[in-house]
C-alpha cells in the first residue's frame, strides 16, 4: 500500500513540527505532516476533555514565540492575534497582599514594590537591565545551530568565534558577570540583590518552572537567562495571551503550512523510519502503508525517534546510552477549574484578565516544594502560575459569569511514591483548591468542575516518554551543544536525511517554534548543499 | 626598623607552602600565626592524654607531588602511608569494599550487582580521564578570559588545549561533568544504592550541595583527583597526623630562612597610597614588608584585615557575595580498644581504611535537606577513619584514635546560634549513628571532642566552618575564584596577595594555591626589580 511520495515528511503535528513543515513548504518542497493523534497541537493544546473546558489548552501563555517566525510564516494573516500583549506579573501572598510587577507600566511596579522595599524598587529596573544585557548576548544563538565539539569544519570554528565575540562585546564587566552567574543558582543571585520575599519568590518561580529544580539548584540562573533571552527577542518582558488560546496558534501555523502547499494528516501514526545504507528511505505508518521520502524531520521526542522509530540497533552504543540517560521526567502539571464567579484575588475582573498570577511567596517555599517532588510527594501548597484567559479574551471559553481558571503547577512529582496515578490527579486538584481558597476567599464554593493533567497523561497523549514539557530538562548539562545528547546537537542524526526538530533539540521547550525552525533551516541547507 | 620582603599572614598549609617557596627564592619572609601552634586546619593536637588527634583535616591525598619534591618534604619528616582499602557499611549488616586489588573490588560490587561491577571499570576509566585533564591545571594560574594580554591568551590557549585533547566524547563528558549533579552522573552507571551512596559521598564532603544538586559531579572529581605514588584517587595517612604535613612545610620554610612567629595575630593591614606596606599586630606592634600574602579566606582578608575605604565598592560587594558555607563537623574520639563492626566481620581488613556511613543517595539528599532547614542531618553521612591502624604512636598501646567527619552541619541553626548544649546534642546524634553500626561502641569512648562549624570558625578561623574557604561551584571555580577579575592571587590593593583555599584550585590539603601564589609573587618581583633581583 503506498502512502504517497514526498520530498519531506514531518513527524508530529505539534507546533515545532508545523513550523518545520511550513518552512520546508515555503522553500518549495513537497511536504507532509504526520500526526498520530486525531488533533494537531501536541502538548501545547492538550486540555481537559470535560464539559465546558473545550478551548482550554495547556500552554496558556506564549512567552518565547519567535517574532521572526510570526513574520516569516505570516501567522497574523493566518489568524494569530494576541488578546493581551503584555501581561502583568502579580505575586499572590498569604494574607491577601499582592505584588504587581507590570509588564507595561514601570511606575506601577515601582509603587507596588516600594511598599515592600524602596531599596528593591530602586534595584529591580537595574536587575532587569542587567539580565537583559546578558541574555541579549545569548539571544541570537537561540536561532542558530549549535556547533559540534569536533572543532573541524570552518563553519563551526566560525560559530565558536561568534560566540566568543558575543561574550567579548558585552564588555569586561558584563562578561565577567555572565561567566560567574551562568552556573549559579537563582537563590544566591536574588539573595545578593533583593530583600523582598515576594519578589524573590516570583523570580525564583520563573527560574524553576518547567524543570525539576529548586531555586537552590545550580543552573537555575541559566534557565532564567534563557527564558529572558526568548522573551527579549519577542516583546520585552512579555507574556502573550493568544486570542482563542494555544489552539489558535496551532490553527494559524497549520493554515500557514497548508497555504504553502503542505499536506497535513492526522490519525497517521508513524511506525518505523526505513533506513537503507545509513540513509532515510521512507516511512512505514501504523496502518501498514509506506511513504516514499528522503528527508524526515521528527518533532517527536529524540528517544522515540531514534530508539523506537529507527531502532537502537542501527546506532552507536555511546549515542544510545547518552539518549537513554538524558533527563526528561516531567515535573509540571495543569489544573483547570470552572468557577461560578470571578474569584476574589483582590483584583478587578479586567485587571485579573491581564494578569499572570504567581503563587510562590518566598524562596524557601519553592525549595521545599522541590524537596517534596524529589521524594515523590506533592507539596501541600504547590507553587503555581494562574491565568484566567476568558476574562480578557472573548474568544476563549469562560466569561465573567463562568470563568475558567488555568493553573500551571511547578515541582510536581512524575509519580507519587507508593501511590497510583489517580491519587496524584486527586492530590493536584485538592492541593490547588486548598491553596487557592486561602488566596481567594470563597473560591472553593464556586468550583463547578475541576480537571487535572499529569506528566504521565501528557506522556500517554503525546507519546513523549516522561511527559516533560521541554521533552528534556534544560539545565546546563542538557543545553546548547549538549542537547539532546552529545553528538545530536546539530539537529542531524547519524541517519542521513533524518533530523530532530522537536523540543528535545536546542533551544528546547516552551512554545517558541525555534527548534522546528532551526532544524528545518539546517535540513534545507544540507539538501541544497547536496545538489 | 626591619623590613621584610614578604609577610605571610596565617601558618596554614598554604601559607607555609607559599613562605617556603618565597624563602627558597631568596626572599626574606616572616609567617605570622595567630594561634600558638602552626598548621591551621592541618594540625595534630593532643587533647586527651596519650592521644594525638588530626583534629581538622584527617587524610592526605591531594597534596601535590610537585610540591613534595620541590620542598623536599620527605627530608623534613613527612611520611604518608596509603590506605589499603575503604568500605561503606549498611544498617542491615551488609557492606561493600573498595580494595587495592581491583579484582577484589569487582567481586565485592558484584555481590550487590553484577551490572554495577561491570560498569565500575568504565566509571573509573571515565573519571580518571577527567582527572588527568584537570590535574595539570591545578598548578596553573587561571587565565582571565576577558583579557587580551599575551599571558592570559596563552593561558586560555593552554586551557583550550587541555580540553581539546579529550576528543569529542571526552569533551562532551567534561562539559556534563562540570554542570550536572553527581546523582544523575552515578545513575548513568550504577543501580546499587550502597555503591552510589558511597561514591556520592565524595561529591558532598565539605560542600553545601546535595548529591542531586547540579554541579556536585565536579566536587566528586575534586576529591578523587589526588594521587599517591602515582595511584590516582589514592588516599593516605600522614604519620604523626595531619600536623606532620604542616611541620614538614614549616621545616622547609625555616631551612630556607623563613621566620615563623606564633601567637602573632594580625589585626590590620598598613596601607599607604593604595599599597600595602605591612601589618599591625593585635598588641600594637607593626611589621613592615614590601608585600603581604594572606592565607586567610577572601572575606577575612578584605573585610577584616583591610579597611573598606581602601577598596572599590563593587569589589567589596563581590567579596561579600562570595559563598562560604559551613556544612561539616568533626568528632575526634579516643577509644579504649578497637570497636566491632558486624558488617565487617567477614573482612576485618576493611576496618583499616575509611569506613563510610552513606546508605544511599537519598540518605545523603535528606541529610542535605536538613541542612537547608537549619538543622544538622538527623541521619548524617560519616567518614570514619582510625589512623592508629597505621600509626600506633597516635594512641597508647592497644587503644585507638577515631576521626569522624560529619556532613551536613549548618553554621547556624534554625533556632539560633550554636550553644554548648546543641553541640552536645549534635555529638550525640553522631555517636548514636555509629552505635547503630557498631553495637557497644559508646562504651569504648574515653574522650570525644565535638567540633561544629562554629568551633571551626572560632578556633581555626575557617569562615562559617567551611573546610574549602568557599563553595566549589562553577561560579567560584577557575577564573571565577574567588572573584572574577581577581583570580590571579592579586587583589585591587598593590602588594597584597592571596594564597589560601579561596583561590584556585580551592580547598583540600593540596598546597596548590600557596605554590601558585608564590609563583605569581616571584614573577611580579622579577618584573619590578629586573631578573635576579628577587634571588
Amino acid at each position: 500500500m503506498s502512502g504517497g511520495t514526498y520530498e519531506v515528511a514531518v513527524i508530529g503535528g505539534g507546533h515545532n513540527g508545523l513550523v518545520a513543515a511550513a518552512l520546508a513548504a515555503r522553500a518549495g518542497r513537497s511536504v507532509v505532516v504526520l500526526e498520530a493523534a486525531e488533533r494537531l497541537g501536541g502538548m501545547a493544546t492538550l486540555g481537559p476533555a470535560g464539559e465546558g473546558f473545550d478551548s482550554a489548552g495547556a500552554a496558556h501563555l506564549l512567552d518565547g514565540l519567535s517574532p521572526a517566525l510570526v513574520r516569516t510564516l505570516e501567522l497574523e494573516r493566518h489568524g494569530l492575534a494576541f488578546a493581551v500583549a503584555t501581561m502583568d506579573d502579580v505575586a499572590l501572598l498569604p494574607g491577601g497582599e499582592l505584588l504587581v510587577v507590570s509588564g507595561s507600566d514601570p511606575e506601577a511596579t515601582r509603587r507596588s514594590l516600594g511598599r515592600f522595599s524602596p531599596r528593591d524598587a530602586e534595584r529591580l529596573p537595574l536587575f532587569e537591565a542587567r539580565l537583559g544585557r546578558l541574555s541579549a548576548a545569548l539571544a541570537p544563538f537561540l536561532d542558530r545551530t549549535p556547533p559540534s565539539l569536533r572543532f573541524q569544519a570552518w563553519s563551526e570554528r566560525l560559530e565558536y568565534l561568534r560566540l566568543g565575540w558575543a561574550m567579548r562585546r558585552l564588555g569586561r564587566r558584563d562578561m565577567r558577570d555572565l561567566l560567574r552567574i551562568i552556573g549559579m543558582n537563582s537563590f544566591d543571585l536574588v539573595e545578593e540583590v533583593f530583600e523582598t520575599d515576594a519578589l524573590k519568590g516570583l523570580i525564583g518561580f520563573d527560574s524553576v518552572l518547567g524543570n525539576r529544580f529548586g531555586p537552590r539548584s545550580p543552573n537555575t540562573v541559566y534557565t532564567l537567562l534563557q527564558r529572558k533571552a526568548g522573551t527579549l527577542a519577542g516583546r520585552r518582558g512579555a507574556s502573550l495571551l493568544p486570542r482563542g488560546g494555544p489552539r489558535a496558534l496551532i490553527e494559524a501555523l497549520a493554515s500557514s503550512a497548508r497555504a504553502a502547499g503542505a499536506e497535513i494528516r492526522t490519525g497517521a501514526r508513524v511506525a518505523e523510519i526505513l533506513v537503507d545504507n545509513g540513509r532515510v528511505n521512507g516511512l512505514v505508518l501504523a496502518d501498514g502503508s509506506e511513504l516514499d521520502c528522503r528527508t524526515v524531520l521528527s518533532s517527536a521526542h529524540p528517544r522515540t525517534t531514534l530508539l523506537e522509530l529507527v531502532g537502537a540497533g542501527r546506532l552507536d552504543a555511546d549515542l544510545v546510552r547518552g539518549l537513554r540517560h538524558a533527563r526528561g521526567e516531567g515535573g509540571t502539571a495543569k489544573v483547570w477549574l470552572r468557577l461560578g464567579a470571578v474569584p476574589d484575588f483582590g483584583l478587578a475582573a479586567s485587571a485579573l484578565g491581564r494578569s499572570r498570577l504567581v503563587f510562590a511567596p518566598d524562596l524557601g517555599f519553592l525549595e521545599r516544594g522541590h524537596d517534596c517532588a524529589k521524594y515523590g510527594e506533592l507539596a501541600e501548597r504547590p507553587a503555581m502560575e494562574i491565568v484566567l484567559p476568558g476574562l480578557a479574551d472573548s474568544h476563549q471559553l469562560g466569561s465573567e459569569s463562568q470563568p475558567i481558571l488555568s493553573a500551571t503547577l511547578a515541582n510536581v512529582p512524575y509519580r507519587l511514591r507508593n501511590r497510583d496515578e489517580a491519587a496524584l490527579k486527586r492530590a493536584l486538584i485538592e492541593h490547588t483548591t486548598a491553596t487557592l481558597s486561602e488566596l481567594a476567599p470563597g473560591l472553593a464554593e464556586t468550583i463547578e468542575a475541576a480537571e487535572a493533567l499529569t506528566p504521565r497523561e501528557v506522556e500517554a497523549a503525546t507519546g513523549a516518554p516522561g511527559g516533560h514539557w521541554h521533552h528534556l530538562e534544560t539545565g546546563l548539562d542538557q543545553t546548547y551543544l549538549l542537547r539532546p545528547a552529545p553528538g545530536l546537537a546539530q539537529y542531524a542524526t547519524p541517519i542521513q536525511g533524518l533530523w530532530l526538530c522537536g523540543a528535545g533539540s536546542h533551544p528546547g521547550g516552551g512554545v517558541t517554534g525555534r527548534p522546528g525552525a532551526n532544524a528545518a533551516r539546517a535540513a534545507l541547507a544540507a539538501a541544497r548543499a547536496r545538489r | 626598623m626591619k623590613r621584610y620582603d614578604a609577610i605571610v599572614v596565617g601558618a596554614g598549609h598554604n601559607g607555609l607552602t607559599a613562605a617556603a617557596y618565597l624563602a627558597r627564592a631568596g626572599l626574606e619572609v616572616v609567617v605570622l600565626e595567630r594561634r600558638e601552634q602552626i598548621g591551621g586546619a592541618a594540625i595534630s593536637e593532643e587533647r586527651h592524654a596519650g592521644f594525638l588527634y588530626s583534629s581538622c583535616s584527617y587524610v592526605c591525598s591531594l597534596l601535590r607531588p610537585e610540591i613534595m619534591r620541590d620542598l623536599e618534604l620527605s627530608k623534613h619528616g613527612l611520611r604518608i602511608i596509603p590506605y589499603e582499602n575503604s568500605t561503606v557499611i549498611a544498617r542491615d549488616g551488609d557492606s561493600l569494599g573498595f580494595f587495592h586489588d581491583p579484582a577484589k573490588t569487582r567481586r565485592s560490587i558484584a555481590r550487590h550487582s553484577q551490572r554495577d561491577a561491570d560498569a565500575y571499570a568504565e566509571f573509573n576509566r571515565d573519571i580518571y580521564r577527567q582527572c588527568r585533564m584537570i590535574r595539570p591545571l591545578l598548578l596553573e594560574t587561571p587565565p582571565d578570559p576577558t583579557s587580551f594580554s599575551l599571558k592570559d591568551l596563552r593561558g586560555l590557549r593552554k586551557l583550550q588545549k587541555a580540553f581539546a585533547q579529550l576528543g569529542e566524547d571526552g569533551l562532551a563528558q567534561a562539559m556534563q561533568f562540570w554542570t550536572m549533579s553527581c546523582g544523575d552522573f552515578l545513575d548513568r552507571y550504577f543501580e546499587s544504592d550502597l555503591l552510589k551512596g558511597s561514591l556520592a559521598g565524595n561529591s558532598i564532603i565539605g560542600t553545601a550541595l546535595g548529591p542531586y544538586s547540579p554541579g556536585s559531579a565536579y566536587v566528586l572529581l575534586h576529591h578523587v583527583m589526588g594521587d599517591l605514588d602515582g595511584h590516582v584517587g589514592a588516599w593516605g595517612f600522614a604519620v604523626g597526623g595531619m600536623g606532620a604535613v604542616s611541620e614538614a612545610l614549616a621545616g622547609a620554610a625555616r631551612e630556607h630562612g623563613a621566620e615563623i612567629r606564633t601567637g602573632a595575630e594580625v589585626e590590620q593591614l598598613i596601607v599607604r597610597n593604595g599599597r600595602v606596606e605591612g601589618v599591625a599586630l593585635a598588641g600594637g606592634e607593626e611589621i613592615r614588608a614590601t608585600r603581604v600574602v594572606s592565607n586567610l579566606d577572601v572575606k577575612r582578608t578584605y573585610l577584616k584585615l583591610a579597611a573598606p575605604s581602601d577598596l572599590p565598592d563593587d569589589f567589596l560587594e563581590s567579596v561579600r557575595n562570595f559563598k562560604i558555607r559551613g556544612s561539616s563537623g568533626k568528632l575526634n574520639i579516643a577509644l579504649e580498644r578497637l570497636p566491632e563492626f558486624p558488617a565487617l566481620a567477614g573482612e576485618p581488613l576493611l576496618r583499616r581504611g575509611g569506613i563510610l556511613i552513606s546508605e544511599s543517595m537519598e540518605y545523603l539528599e535528606r541529610g542535605y535537606d536538613d541542612w537547608k532547614n537549619g538543622q544538622w542531618s538527623r541521619e548524617p553521612f560519616l567518614d570514619i577513619t582510625m589512623p592508629t591502624h597505621y600509626d600506633p604512636t597516635m594512641a597508647p598501646p592497644g587503644q585507638h584514635y577515631m576521626s569522624v567527619f560529619v556532613q551536613y552541619v549548618p553554621p547556624t541553626l534554625a533556632d539560633g546560634p550554636w550553644t554548648p548544649e546543641k553541640r552536645d546534642a549534635f555529638g550525640k546524634t553522631v555517636l548514636d549513628t555509629i552505635e547503630l553500626y557498631s553495637p557497644g561502641f559508646r562504651d569504648l569512648v574515653l574522650d570525644c571532642w565535638v567540633r561544629t562549624p562554629w568551633d571551626l570558625e572560632n578556633e581555626v578561623g575557617l569562615t562559617e566552618g567551611n573546610i574549602f574557604h568557599g563553595e566549589l561551584t562553577l561560579d567560584q571555580l577557575l577564573f571565577n575564584r574567588p572573584i572574577p577579575g581577581y583570580a590571579q592571587y592579586r587583589g585591587p590593593l598593590g602588594g597584597l596577595y592571596m594564597c589560601g583555599s579561596s583561590t584556585h584550585p580551592g580547598g583540600g590539603v593540596m598546597g596548590a594555591p600557596g605554590a601558585n601564589a608564590a609563583r605569581e609573587i616571584l614573577s611580579d618581583a622579577r618584573h619590578k626589580f629586573g631578573r635576579g633581583a628577587a634571588a
